[in-house]
């Protein structure tokens, strides 16, 4: 059956395809976030390996992401536990897909509340809610963002140096539990924090952080004069490194035993959508 | 059988080694370019109620490897990216688009801290040691910020740019965690962070100060800083007076035992566009 100027057209594209040259080029363009994020968990269940230790350090490594896509396991999550599109949106693993272009013109690392269900293997251990500021404070100041080529690694900065948008700000100012009781007793009244005999719970009044950064508004970040060019299949992912052990609380402590650094740049991306 | 170059090769090593020689740059044009962060750090941890001495104090001498800068150990990628001590190294041009004064937390890592400053109990609320379970206290922050000048030291000279206040660092947080740092009821026991060591359930919340802001606010000079490469350069914190940390009981009449962390770490980085070459 011959299929006229059909026939020669998947011809060409097959030729062009072995050839290792595009089959057609990308046709369609948009805008939009890609990211990858990488949980960092503590717990004392028997067989999971957690990054945070039961006293809150943070153990140093090299923590990568976009290398697990989304149905599999990976990135930090203990054993059993999938990747889903909270975690990444990106389709290529470790590298751009065949049919895709990006240019990333912004970038950004936010601290992500644990999800529930990583949560619920160890609540001893982990906790719900934001991050405390403080860890927040610790992270931007000690986690190296590196993005990852073919064969070499290139410090971008510290994870404080690209601020990400969205997420409250600060929502509760005070240090007081409503009811003007600080512990459980509600003995220790006024402003004190928690008394010796009845410490520090969950009952206090908390403030949040603001993302990963200061101030969560998309116009105010880090923008790039020079871009990131990611073609269609280039090997690249990004990583957290951790090169000294950092101090975080733990849940005695008003912490959350775990969070998730989530990466994500804001690109143009040109593509070729398979009919 | 001869396994000689083509002569194609052969012709762009030998321009190469006129370049080289005649020139001293190899190199006809640098071929690649993006942008990012270089910084370098200094760990001042003079303890409680110490005394960073009056001084220079010079960043981006020390690479990753290397010991100095204020600590006792290995800098490590965390403290510095910066490829070549001193220099800008041959195979890469800066345009340096704006400075950052980071006064941030210390690290975490003990090795890092003269022996002497180092408690024998984590935690210890006595002065002349470092507490690393608390973030720097608002006071030390601003007594660096308005106490430290940064200067930027070429071949024969140190140029000074402005106080580190004059150049916030961006990102992080910024702003009360609680309150404040609490004075404890009077009928409530001192809610010791010092003498009761993480883990011990009782840890009160700090505010954290930093010296930042947005990447949009960040100080842009219009008349950005030009590196080329094999340029002589380095940063300097230059502190014409004595500056001292918070200790122990000197916050007040109502003094915590818990406020003072008597360390603190001086991140200076700059925002770059880079053009460079990158060797296989």
């Amino acid at each position: 059956m011959s299929m006229g100027s059909i026939g020669r057209s998947i011809s060409n594209q097959q030729q062009a395809l072995l050839r290792g040259q595009a089959r057609s080029k990308p046709d369609q363009i948009r805008q939009r976030e890609l990211w990858s994020s990488f949980c960092f968990f503590s717990s004392t269940v028997a067989g999971d390996i957690p990054q945070i230790t039961p006293a809150g350090v943070l153990l140093p490594n090299e923590y990568p992401i976009f290398v697990t896509p989304q149905g599999q396991n990976g990135q930090g999550y203990p054993g059993g536990y999938q990747l889903n599109l909270r975690d990444t949106n990106l389709p290529g693993v470790n590298r751009v897909s065949d049919q895709q272009n990006f240019s990333y013109w912004e970038l950004g690392v936010s601290v992500v509340p644990l999800r529930q269900d990583v949560i619920a293997r160890d609540p001893t251990s982990m906790s719900f809610g934001d991050p405390n500021p403080e860890d927040v404070d610790q992270l931007c100041g000690n986690v190296v963002l590196q993005i990852v080529y073919l064969t070499n690694a290139i410090t971008l900065g510290l994870i404080g140096d690209f601020p990400s948008p969205g997420g409250p700000s600060i929502v509760a100012p005070t240090a007081m539990d409503y009811s003007m009781g600080q512990n459980v007793a509600q003995t220790s009244g006024g402003f004190a924090e928690g008394a010796a005999g009845a410490p520090w719970d969950g009952r206090q009044a908390r403030a949040s952080n603001t993302g990963g950064g200061i101030t969560p508004a998309p116009a105010l970040r880090r923008k790039l004069d020079v871009p990131i060019f990611l073609n269609s299949g280039d090997t690249y992912s990004f990583k957290f490194l951790v090169t000294r052990p950092i101090q975080l609380r733990n849940v005695k402590n008003g912490g959350t035993g775990g969070f998730h650094l989530r990466f994500d740049a804001w690109a143009v991306e040109s593509f070729r959508e398979q009919g | 059988m001869s396994m000689g170059l083509p002569e194609e090769l052969k012709k762009s090593i030998s321009d190469q080694e006129g370049d080289l020689l005649r020139q001293g740059q190899r190199f006809k044009s640098f071929n690649k370019i993006r942008q990012r962060e270089f910084y370098s750090t200094f760990l001042f941890a003079p303890g409680m109620g110490g005394i960073i001495p009056a001084g220079s104090y010079d960043l981006f001498k020390v690479i990753k490897g290397g010991t100095g800068q204020g600590y006792s150990a290995p800098l490590s990628e965390r403290e510095t990216n910066w490829p070549q001590a001193n220099r800008v190294a041959d195979n890469h041009n800066l345009v340096m688009k704006s400075f950052h004064c980071d006064i941030k937390r210390a690290t975490s890592d003990v090795t890092v801290y003269p022996p002497a400053v180092l408690p024998a109990v984590p935690g210890t609320a006595v002065n002349g040691f470092v507490d690393l379970f608390v973030p720097p206290h608002a006071a030390d922050v601003k007594a660096i910020a308005t106490g430290m000048i940064l200067g930027v030291t070429y071949l024969t000279n140190t140029v000074p740019i402005g106080y580190l206040s004059d150049f916030p660092s961006v990102g992080g947080v910024v702003g009360l965690n609680m309150a404040t740092r609490q004075i404890a009821a009077a009928a409530a026991a001192d809610p010791a962070e010092s003498s009761t060591a993480a883990g011990a359930g009782q840890r009160p919340f700090y505010p954290i100060t930093r010296n930042a802001c947005n990447p949009a606010f960040e100080r842009r000079p219009k008349v950005p800083t030009l590196l080329q490469h094999g340029e002589v350069f380095s940063m300097t914190l230059i502190v014409p007076t004595p500056i001292q940390l918070l200790g122990i009981g000197q916050t007040g009449a109502n003094g915590e035992s818990n406020d003072a962390s008597g360390c603190v770490e001086v991140r200076v980085g700059m925002w770059a566009t880079e053009s460079f070459i990158e060797r296989a």
